[in-house]
């Protein structure tokens, strides 16, 4: 209970009714995505059984046997009027029923799962670490405008933010890799190797792609907690505190955080919604075989229901993410705004 | 208690006319001076000189005496231990003076934590005792809540009462009734009567607000000070003509009315009063040299109607 007193149930009540009333839309809006994505596949110009069996075999078959080429079709789900198609799309996504991979023969909620993993892998710790770090040189640059730290991160950040993540990418792949040879140039994991010997190995081959990662985010993330400090510093009820004799740290501390670290949290979570469509760039320049690769070669091998399922999943993290940080911003903020 | 000595405030950022010019005024201990003025006359600009909490491309000039220290040579830890303590700053209830996210019981109680070593546990509970003296009403509630739950009669009291937590014994407090109406302002003015004791230096443009609260009254008009005087002085007889305005224009007295005689911007490029281009007794010397204060029998006033 974050209000355990007498006299503060309505406020309590009016954020549990804000909750769900988020949650209720975000439900909306994935519906929503489910129908586009439906939508997107079944009108696109062609029939999706040329991209299966390909042009050669589809033409052939089409001509000689209709009937199998119907069999097919029922086997990838591609029969029935639209009506019923959508109908049964439906009932499959809520089973997590996504259907099967054009190209390899299993399940795309299999494929998909497993390169998420390797792509969570990298993105977490990213995220993690660069919200630290931004968090904590933001602070100290924003606190101690003009200090030394402000002086030289600030405009270094505001470079380094300027540059593409592949870019950055390329040159230290090329300078760590190629050049001094102090990590591995591609992959995730020599073969061969199990247990301690084989996480040491994924984390040395972790280490330029995560570099690169936590690199450019620590720089927003900077930029951002920076400029956060210095609004609320100059807000009047620090001055309050300063005048009622607080000492500066303890100006800092509890006074200026918890103010500064509010929008910080929402823009955290905005970027966890990127998790999956972000990463693309980087595990394609360094071979990491996660969900950023899997969409590469989706799209170039016309892989529809894998192209579909991940869409679905970077969407629905947009969705879970903007949600997350709806409500942990009701929950934080004692003041309640009216959506 | 608290002598003011020829503060001059400028601001490297701004022009080259100053915020505040040349203001001095003594406050006796246990005495209540109420300081008005037009929005922009600078007295907010002199109550943060007073504790040195203006920024830094603030120039102060003159000294400010609390029981013999002159405040703006301390340093800055030096201050921080008197801050809160010894003298302290009520900033106005209408705007963003508490902070959002802490309770209001931490926020009062806060100088008692500084200044006194109390435990957190120690000082909320002090601080519904202190919300107590200003008649709240439910206090053990309302120092748990938060400042936006509070109405702004409610913040101000509540701002008055962290102003006095730690026994601070001299009280700055910066136009306590804005923003509220007829009602909560009488509320305010209470709370201050509610003070015994304490050194009170209150910014207003409400004058009817003034006269409820102060025992003393100092005029600012464009940066200077135009008169002080005793209550009963300046209202039964004002001297400068500036003062006589105001309370010519108040519909009898009593009613709410604010000062709507704003210098012109020129006003303070002028060699002479600056007052002078509105003044109905202006002569020549006016408008060529500036007035001193001067003083007529322990009431101040700046126009050479006075000078003998
Ligand atoms: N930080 C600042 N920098 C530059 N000028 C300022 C600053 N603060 C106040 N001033 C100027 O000082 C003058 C007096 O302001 P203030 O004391 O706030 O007036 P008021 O009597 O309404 O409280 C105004 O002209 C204002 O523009
Ligand atoms: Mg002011």
């Amino acid at each position: 209970m974050l209000f355990p007193f007498r006299g503060f149930e309505r406020d309590l009540s009016m954020k549990r009714k804000i909750i769900l009333n988020r949650l209720l839309i975000s439900l909306g809006t994935i519906f929503l995505i489910v129908t586009i994505s439906f939508i997107l596949v079944n009108l696109m110009p062609g029939d999706p059984l040329v991209n299966i069996m390909g042009d050669d075999q589809y033409y052939r078959v089409k001509y000689s046997d209709p009937e199998l080429l119907e069999e097919i079709a029922k086997k990838y789900g591609l029969d029935g009027s639209l009506g019923e198609r959508y109908v049964k799309y439906l009932g499959n996504i809520l089973r997590l029923d996504f259907g099967f991979s054009f190209t390899r023969n299993r399940s795309v909620l299999d494929i998909v799962l497993y390169r998420l993993r390797w792509t969570l892998v990298l993105a977490v710790p990213a995220t993690i670490l660069s919200a630290l770090f931004g968090a904590l040189l933001g602070i100290r640059a924003g606190w101690y405008q003009n200090g030394l730290l402000d002086r030289i991160m600030t405009p270094l950040t505001l470079v380094l933010n300027t540059i593409p993540t592949n870019c950055t990418a390329i040159l230290f792949l090329t300078l760590f890799s190629y050049k001094l040879r102090l990590f591995p140039i591609s992959g995730m994991a020599s073969g061969g190797l199990t247990g301690g010997a084989y996480i040491r190995d994924v984390m040395w081959h972790m280490c330029l792609p995560l570099s690169v990662m936590v690199l450019s985010r620590t720089c927003s993330n900077f930029i951002h907690m920076k400029s956060y400090v210095i609004q609320v510093k100059g807000e009047e009820y620090i001055l309050t505190a300063v005048a009622k004799g607080v000492p500066k740290t303890k100006v800092l501390f509890r006074h200026v955080l918890k103010n500064a670290l509010l929008p910080y949290v929402t823009i955290l979570c905005m970027q966890f919604g990127h998790i999956v469509s972000g990463s693309v760039m980087i595990e394609v320049v360094f071979s990491w075989v996660g969900m950023g690769n899997v969409m590469n070669t989706a799209i170039s091998a016309s892989d529809f229901p894998i192209m579909q399922m991940c869409f679905l999943l970077t969407a629905v993290c947009m969705v879970v993410s903007s949600i997350l940080a709806d409500v942990l911003y009701v929950l934080l903020d004692p003041r309640i705004k009216e959506v | 208690m608290l002598d003011i000595q020829n503060v001059s405030v400028k601001f490297s950022s701004a022009s080259e006319v100053g915020a505040v010019e040349d203001v001095s005024l003594t406050l006796q201990k246990g005495t209540k001076t109420a300081l008005i003025g037009e929005t922009g006359s600078g007295k907010s600009v002199l109550l943060l000189a007073v504790m040195k909490l203006l920024p830094a491309t603030a120039e102060i000039s003159g000294s400010v005496l609390l029981e013999g220290t002159d405040l703006l040579s301390l340093s800055e830890e030096e201050l921080e231990t008197i801050r809160g303590d010894r003298i302290s700053y009520i900033p106005q209830g209408g705007g963003n003076g508490l902070n959002p996210l802490m309770r209001i019981g931490m926020q009062i109680g806060e100088p008692l934590i500084d200044h006194r070593g109390y435990s957190k546990k120690k000082a909320i509970a002090q601080s519904v005792e202190l919300l107590r003296r200003f008649r709240l009403g439910k206090e053990e509630t309302w120092v748990r809540a938060y400042p936006h739950m509070l109405s702004g009669g409610m913040r101000q009291r509540a701002m008055i009462a962290m102003g006095i937590a730690a026994g601070s014994r001299v009280i700055l407090a910066d136009e306590p009734t804005k923003g509220l109406d007829q009602d909560r302002i009488q509320g305010v003015a209470e709370c201050f009567q509610y003070l015994q004791g304490e050194t009170l230096l209150c910014v207003t443009h409400d004058v009817n607000f003034a006269a409820s609260v102060g025992e003393y009254i100092s005029v600012m008009y464009a940066a200077q000070q135009l008169e002080y005087a005793k209550k009963e002085a300046f209202f039964e007889h004002p001297l400068h003509p500036y003062s006589r305005a105001i309370l010519d224009a108040m519909p009898e007295r009593g009613l709410k009315s604010n000062i709507g005689f704003a210098p012109p911007h020129d006003a303070y490029s002028v060699k002479g009063c600056r007052f002078s281009d509105r003044c109905p007794y202006k002569n020549k010397l006016c408008d060529e040299k500036k007035p001193p204060f001067i003083d007529v029998k322990g009431h101040k006033v700046r126009c050479w109607q006075y000078a003998d």
